[in-house]
């Protein structure tokens, strides 16, 4: 293996994870993700000379994963939900473990609900904590798209989360 | 203040929240996958990025893209038709090109559409054809734009004050434009959607799926091509669905001829198709997507025709490459015979970055030459009607149709 592939080598078993992390939160799914980051990371093998540094090659891998899965002409790949499973829990008064359990399946259903640049804007915005200008230029669309679909999104969050007091305080002005 | 400012807790909440579920994520080794996919993503390239620039220079000199139109026969080259290479530059060169290519940032060359590099400019100075006018509002209709990007905004601009709205913000999936200018088709969630300028969104049907399909209005406007799991057509007064003879079903991007005589469709492997439109049969238009390469040296592809002519001889494409993936532009720049696979010569000066028939077979071409975009209006007899420069309230915008 010479110096270049090694360090490509170094690149994705280093970073792998953090890419699935997105992916899982974008697809839902460990197997969909881990075909998202495989073909992000494939691609950047493929342009891995022209990238110099690690750090462009997560962000090309990153900028990459994101085109794929909103593509205009791509289906994006997301695990399947069915409405049903937005009942909420009755079962409660279990313990912490199990309420966060819950907490974080419905979280899950509830991004799967949303279009796939939303889910996208919300992973960008508040998972990555890219600004709104980058994450338009991650997504390869404008600011303002960007601002919308992140209204849109939290709106559809606050709609379906209200029993994780998530987003609790419903915003009263500035909207 | 914005909204966002106000509640930074909840978004903390949320911050978190999209954490913990993040966890859920199992650690992989992508080591070995990663490199075995790209290395089939090099295989599928190997056909195509070699020699690019000078396969296009010795067809020029050749000659072979004259089209055979009587009135243009002698025109001089214009805008150099593109071609060949690989496209998204950044994600498809080989790791084993020269050192020139530097420092690509991740952020900006993959942004830019699929498109082939251009060549350089031939020789002899192109000699574009004269204008019967050069005033914006001599030209007829309506131009739709749409913006780059998933969701974009499909504007409308009329020539006739040069005035552009938007017409459908955050398009959810491709759309199609009615040939009279005023009604939208696009799909959500598998609803089949037409909204008319100033009124009302009606769902026309549901199941349909706008990837490899388009809506595509009939040329009178009362039918809707469209993809549910195979293509078919909508008559929008009964709402049923016929579905096109089987030897089509296979075809994607369907697009009417003027007339309504003809449809023109890719195939799964970026060639082209024609077939009449009730007929089940149909004939391959040669050279385009054609793998030997003898029949096809400079391995040009279309994976999409975007409008067709009113007879059905002539079809705009957005030009690519075989073996290139069918994503990135969705924007024509070339027309192409569908009897002999030519590329048409644009009696054009500068770079055509749009190309687009209307029903009566006009063909609205917007190139860019100096910084300048301008749009030229030929007629179905190639005669130059109106060239003119274009308004600055659609630059950086894709040409998407022309209608009357």
């Amino acid at each position: 293996m010479d110096a270049r592939e090694a360090d490509y080598a170094h690149f994705v078993r280093t970073r792998t994870h953090a890419l699935l992390r997105s992916a899982y939160l974008l697809t839902g799914d460990q197997h969909l993700a881990e075909d998202l980051v495989q073909e992000a990371l494939a691609r950047t093998h493929r342009a891995w000379q022209r990238l110099e540094k690690t750090e462009n090659a997560e962000a090309y891998a990153r900028k990459v994963m994101y085109h794929a899965q909103v593509s205009f002409w791509r289906r994006p790949k997301v695990a399947e939900v069915m409405p049903a499973d937005f009942e909420p829990d009755h079962e409660t008064g279990g313990d912490d473990h199990s309420d966060a359990t819950v907490e974080r399946l419905v979280l899950r259903r509830a991004l799967l609900t949303l279009s796939a640049k939303q889910r996208a804007v919300i992973v960008l915005r508040f998972f990555e904590d890219h600004t709104e200008a980058e994450s338009a230029q991650l997504l390869g669309v404008s600011v303002s798209t960007v601002k919308t679909q992140t209204a849109r999104a939290l709106d559809r969050l606050r709609a379906m989360l209200p029993d994780l007091r998530m987003l609790a305080d419903a915003p009263e002005a500035g909207r | 203040m914005s909204a966002e400012q106000e509640r930074p807790r909840d978004h903390d909440r949320l911050r978190s929240s999209l954490h913990d579920l993040a966890d859920i994520a199992e650690p992989a080794d992508m080591y070995e996958r990663a490199v075995t996919r790209s290395r089939r993503i090099a295989r599928k390239e190997a056909a195509v990025g070699t020699g690019a620039a000078m396969v296009v220079l010795v067809v020029l000199a050749s000659g072979l893209w004259q089209m055979p139109h009587g009135k243009q026969q002698n025109v001089p080259v214009a805008a150099a038709p593109q071609s060949a290479s690989s496209v998204l530059p950044s994600l498809s060169s080989t790791a084993q090109s020269s050192g020139s290519a530097s420092s690509a940032t991740p952020g900006d060359k993959d942004d830019s559409p699929a498109r082939p590099p251009r060549p350089d400019k031939p020789a002899n100075k192109p000699k574009p054809a004269k204008p019967k006018s050069r005033t914006l509002s001599d030209m007829p209709g309506h131009v739709f734009y749409a913006e780059h990007g998933t969701g974009p905004d499909v504007v409308r601009m009329s020539p006739s004050d040069g005035n552009t709205e938007v017409v459908l913000s955050d398009a959810p999936s491709s759309v199609g434009i009615s040939p009279d200018g005023y009604r939208i088709a696009y799909v959500s969630d598998g609803k089949l959607l037409v909204s008319e300028a100033g009124g009302e969104t009606k769902q026309v049907a549901a199941n349909i799926d706008a990837v490899g399909q388009a809506p595509v209005w009939s040329p009178e406007g009362s039918r809707l091509l469209v993809a549910e799991s195979a293509p078919g057509v909508l008559d929008l007064e009964s709402g049923e669905i016929t579905p096109l003879p089987e030897g089509l079903a296979s075809g994607q991007h369907f697009r009417w001829s003027g007339d309504g005589s003809t449809l023109v469709y890719a195939t799964s492997y970026c060639g082209l198709k024609v077939a009449g439109a009730e007929a089940g049969t149909s004939t391959t238009v040669p050279v385009l997507g054609d793998k030997q390469p003898q029949d096809n040296p400079d391995g040009l592809a279309a994976c999409k025709p975007t409008s067709v002519d009113a007879t059905g001889a002539r079809v705009t494409v957005p030009l690519q490459t075989t073996g290139e993936q069918t994503t990135g532009t969705d924007t024509a720049d070339a027309v192409i015979d569908t009897a002999t696979g030519d590329l048409a010569v644009l009696p054009v000066s500068g770079s055509v970055v749009g190309a687009v028939f209307d029903t009566d077979g006009n063909l609205l071409v917007r190139t860019e030459d100096d910084g300048k975009t301008l749009l030229s209006l030929f007629g179905p007899d190639n005669t130059l009607k109106v060239q003119a420069k274009e308004p600055a309230s659609v630059r950086g915008l894709d040409l998407l149709a022309y209608t009357r």
